[in-house]
């Protein structure tokens, strides 16, 4: 021990209490005084630290806790509340979606549409040439070489949200009903529908769905076919 | 069923147990903490708020502290990283208001706040690096391998800022005398 690390140690921990420095500090007077003006500087100085605490410190403390524990369990509260009407919703959208793209539908929504236009059928003089079709369907890409009969009517209706054309042909079997939704709905690529009086089935090709419909009895297969070979889409 | 409810009751248990170390933690060191909080942020009402996200901090993640017998050190380093936070924010927030003027609201703000005495505006004259160590060790009651830790420095420089902090603590006392002897 010298004199140096005497004073270091006691600058640095005053309240060390080490029994060397206590004997160091006892063989000389100087020393012994340097120690006592070193603690009472200590106690200065935790006097002078020693601010007072407000009194109810430990209780707003607590208090603040307990509101922040009551907020979060709210906000779990919310967030479960949130996530089962995000599912809610998600749910509703799928049905929506899939109950739309469901075959049924599509067959039902073609039957309504004939069942709400029966006056398409009736037999006129009206002939639409092919050139008169052809211009109808280049809106949608598209050109026929022949047709299964002679065209009776010949329109663009709404199809299920769609733009599609609305044709009606002569045939010897009677009137038969034909939509051309272009565009892939991701409907059945063949399925088949039917009502009390008519029947009809969806022919879904890359560029545009067939949905073909006639009396029941009609046998619609040699129809579908023909139009299907015969149309040419623009690449 | 009768299992879930056994659940239950243990989580009920572990939330209640969870409380009363909570509550038993700010007792015992809510005061010093605040001292502390208080010379190191120089101003007693931002030492309270500071305090108060230290306390809810330390309550959410409880669960890690495992050795009580760590809980002060680990308490002094969620404070000490709260205050620095405020530094941050406080940038954030005033960032075209010139920092000169920041500086001079805190002085004032603390000298309405605190009476002062001679020894008190002495220590709030120290540098940060020697203050802090300083009241880890007198208001904290801290060693010094519990300082160096909380610090993150060598042992050795801990002694070194104890030993100078005090040192000008000394001398300009002694020279406060002087001047006011010599005036005399």
């Amino acid at each position: 021990m010298d004199e140096l690390e005497f004073r270091r140690r006691l600058y640095a921990e005053p309240n060390e209490n080490d029994p060397l420095i206590e004997a160091f500090a006892k063989e000389d007077a100087d020393r012994n005084k340097f120690l006592n003006d070193i603690k009472q500087l200590d106690k200065d100085i935790t006097d002078a630290l020693n601010i007072p605490v407000p009194e109810n410190l430990a209780d707003k403390l607590i208090l603040n806790q307990a509101l922040e524990t009551h907020r979060v369990d709210r906000t779990k509260r919310r967030v479960h509340l949130a996530i089962a009407a995000s599912v809610a919703f998600c749910c509703s959208i799928l049905i929506n979606f899939t109950m739309k793209q469901a075959p049924l539908d599509i067959g039902q929504h073609a039957l309504a549409h004939v069942n709400h236009e029966l006056n398409s059928l009736k037999p006129t003089d009206r002939r639409y040439q092919l050139n008169q079709i052809n211009t109808q369907l280049a809106s949608f890409g598209g050109s026929v070489s022949s047709l299964p009969g002679e065209v009776s009517y010949s329109t663009f209706c709404d199809f299920d949200g769609q733009r599609s054309l609305h044709l009606v042909f002569q045939t010897e079997q009677g009137p038969v009903t034909l939509f051309i939704v272009p565009s892939t709905n991701g409907y059945d690529a063949q399925s088949q529908f039917k009502n009390e009086r008519f029947n009809g089935q969806i022919y879904q090709t890359q560029k545009a769905s067939f949905i073909m419909l006639g009396e029941n009895g009609q046998n619609l297969n040699e129809y579908q076919k023909q139009v299907a070979d015969n149309i040419i889409w623009e690449a | 069923m009768f299992g879930n409810k056994k659940s239950e009751r243990q989580v009920i248990i572990d939330m209640a147990d969870k409380q009363k170390r909570y509550e038993a933690l700010v007792k015992t060191y809510h005061s010093e903490l605040y001292r502390f909080a208080c010379w190191l942020c120089r101003d007693p009402s931002v030492a309270e708020d500071v305090l108060q996200e230290t306390f809810l901090r330390a309550w959410r993640s409880l669960d890690s502290l495992l050795d009580q017998k760590a809980a002060k050190s680990w308490l002094i380093t969620i404070l000490r990283r709260e205050n620095a936070r405020r530094f941050e924010r406080k940038q954030f927030d005033y960032s075209d208001v010139e920092q000169d003027t920041l500086m001079d609201t805190t002085t004032d703000s603390l000298e309405q706040n605190m009476e002062q005495t001679n020894l008190q505006r002495q220590i709030m004259k120290l540098p940060d690096e020697y203050r802090e160590p300083l009241l880890l060790q007198i208001v904290m009651g801290c060693s010094g391998e519990e300082i160096s830790e909380i610090l993150e420095l060598n042992k050795n420089t801990v002694m070194t800022r104890l030993f100078r902090a005090r040192n000008q603590l000394k001398d300009s006392l002694t020279q406060k005398d002087t001047t006011q002897r010599g005036v005399k």
